[in-house]
């Protein structure tokens, strides 16, 4: 436990300030930045800052002081998630809605955009292309069905790579660092590997791919 | 959606509660601290969950230290070279004939090849450490070399070495730090340390940055058959840098 949470217990109240003080002194950097990630105008960074202090002193420090129960982590880490999901909380708090642009809000354009989709254009590049024809729509659907299943059967790791990769549109050099790649090379090559087992799944099903 | 919300379970009943993981889940997930069994989980979970892999994504890039990515590293390249150049520039005054300009000058594009456009990349892969502490000290050292100080990082990284955690990463890493504080044998005999080790993911780059000091230290032969192995060792970007600077050695040596 690092010393400015360890000093917070301390037996008298003068103590127990000065301690607080020196745990803002030195948590201030981490939960600004913390704060200016969630909001992105300044003036409302502060204040989400401010509610995170407020939050965190309440009730003698519960939230902090729960942290000896997940010890499994660094404090550091541990306090800029709680610190995230408490400038949420403020957001929610304040204006009363998610932002367009937060997770949450991405659900009915998650519905246009399932990963099935995604790899399956990957992986048969003619699928981008809007085919009136029903018969090549249910050919369509047959290979996203297809890719569905495939993708259903791969390992979680991968399963979250792909997600990264072509629903998050994540740059390989972020996911490289995100899931320990060595390199933006071995990200290329995993997705690469994921996508010929697709490939190899449709084959098996009788749907030849025209990429290859 | 604060806290409490996210974790009706903390740590516990598998971290997933009430549809999010909890906060001291996702910590020791980004802390790579999780075992192996319950990361799985963690994983299949954001595989599924836009909120928690959007919460993972934000918080990787403030908890984890800022990478530093490529910056021109044309500095270090030694006194020696830079003595070599006046004979070039000043041939006339200084150089007792052509052939010792000659030489000179091939002397200054062999150690030139020693320099780096930037530093090896590391991208966070975490040490096997028995302790939290070894790790703790391990991820200072590394965090001292992605900001760039190198003097912090290689003395970190010898006292994990000092620790009894003197792995292929730790000695490659320290290498590093060595060979952009242009300390060209110190670095070689780092990455000679990794070769040592065997076939570990950091050999064809260990072979190549070996190179790199060789060259630095006007040893063109010994860097050859540096590049020859990072060749032979490497995937194909490896191969091929490899073989890119092989030529310009070529090159450079009139060969």
């Amino acid at each position: 436990m690092p010393a400015e949470l360890a000093a917070l217990s301390a037996s008298t109240a003068a103590e127990r300030e000065s301690a607080w003080s020196r745990f803002v002194t030195s948590y201030t950097p981490l939960l600004l930045r913390v704060a200016r990630t969630v909001m992105h105008d300044h003036d409302a960074a502060m204040d989400a800052y401010t509610f995170v202090l407020g939050q965190l002193r309440e009730d003698d420090l519960r939230r902090l002081l729960a942290y000896r129960a997940t010890a499994d982590c660094s404090f550091s880490t541990w306090l800029a998630v709680v610190a995230r999901r408490l400038c949420l909380d403020h957001y929610r708090q304040k204006y009363g809605r998610v932002r367009t642009d937060a997770p949450e809000a991405r659900d009915a354009q998650r519905e246009r955009r399932r990963l099935a989709d995604l790899v399956a254009v990957e992986v048969e590049p003619q699928l981008a292309a809007t085919n009136p024809d029903p018969a090549a729509a249910l050919e369509q659907a047959e290979i996203i069905n297809a890719v569905q299943a495939a993708l259903s059967g791969l390992a979680p790791r991968d399963q979250l790579l792909l997600r990264y990769r072509f629903d998050d549109d994540l740059p390989a050099r972020e996911i490289a660092r995100l899931m320990r790649f060595r390199s933006v090379f071995h990200v290329y090559r995993r997705v690469n590997a994921l996508l010929a087992s697709c490939r190899t799944a449709l084959a098996q099903k009788g749907i030849r791919s025209t990429s290859g | 959606m604060s806290d409490e919300t996210y974790s009706a379970d903390p740590m516990h009943g598998g971290g997933d509660a009430g549809g999010h993981l909890d906060a001291g889940t996702v910590a020791a997930y980004l802390d790579d601290r999780l075992p192996a069994a319950k990361t799985v989980f963690v994983e299949a979970h954001l595989a599924r969950c836009d909120v928690c892999r959007a919460e993972v994504v934000q918080l990787d890039a403030i908890v984890r230290p800022a990478r530093v990515w490529p910056r021109p590293y044309f500095v270090g390249l030694g006194l020696a070279a830079a003595a070599a150049l006046v004979l070039i520039v000043l041939p006339s005054r200084n150089a007792p004939s052509g052939v010792a300009a000659d030489s000179a000058s091939q002397t200054f594009r062999i150690r030139a090849l020693g320099a780096l456009t930037q530093p090896p990349i590391y991208l966070g892969v975490p040490v096997r450490a028995p302790s939290t502490q070894e790790r703790e000290r391990f991820a200072n050292g590394m965090r001292a070399y992605t900001e760039a100080r190198y003097t912090d990082a290689a003395a970190l990284l010898k006292e994990v070495q000092a620790g009894g955690i003197d792995g292929a990463a730790t000695r490659f890493f320290l290498g590093a730090s060595l060979l952009m504080l242009d300390d060209a044998p110190g670095a070689a005999d780092a990455f000679a340390r990794v070769i040592d080790a065997g076939k570990t993911g950091y050999l064809a780059e260990a072979h190549y940055y070996r190179a790199k000091a060789l060259l630095r230290m006007n040893q063109p032969d010994s860097a050859a058959v540096e590049l020859d192995r990072s060749a032979g060792a490497g995937e194909e970007t490896m191969k091929n840098t490899s073989r890119a600077l092989q030529d310009s050695l070529r090159r450079a040596r009139g060969r």
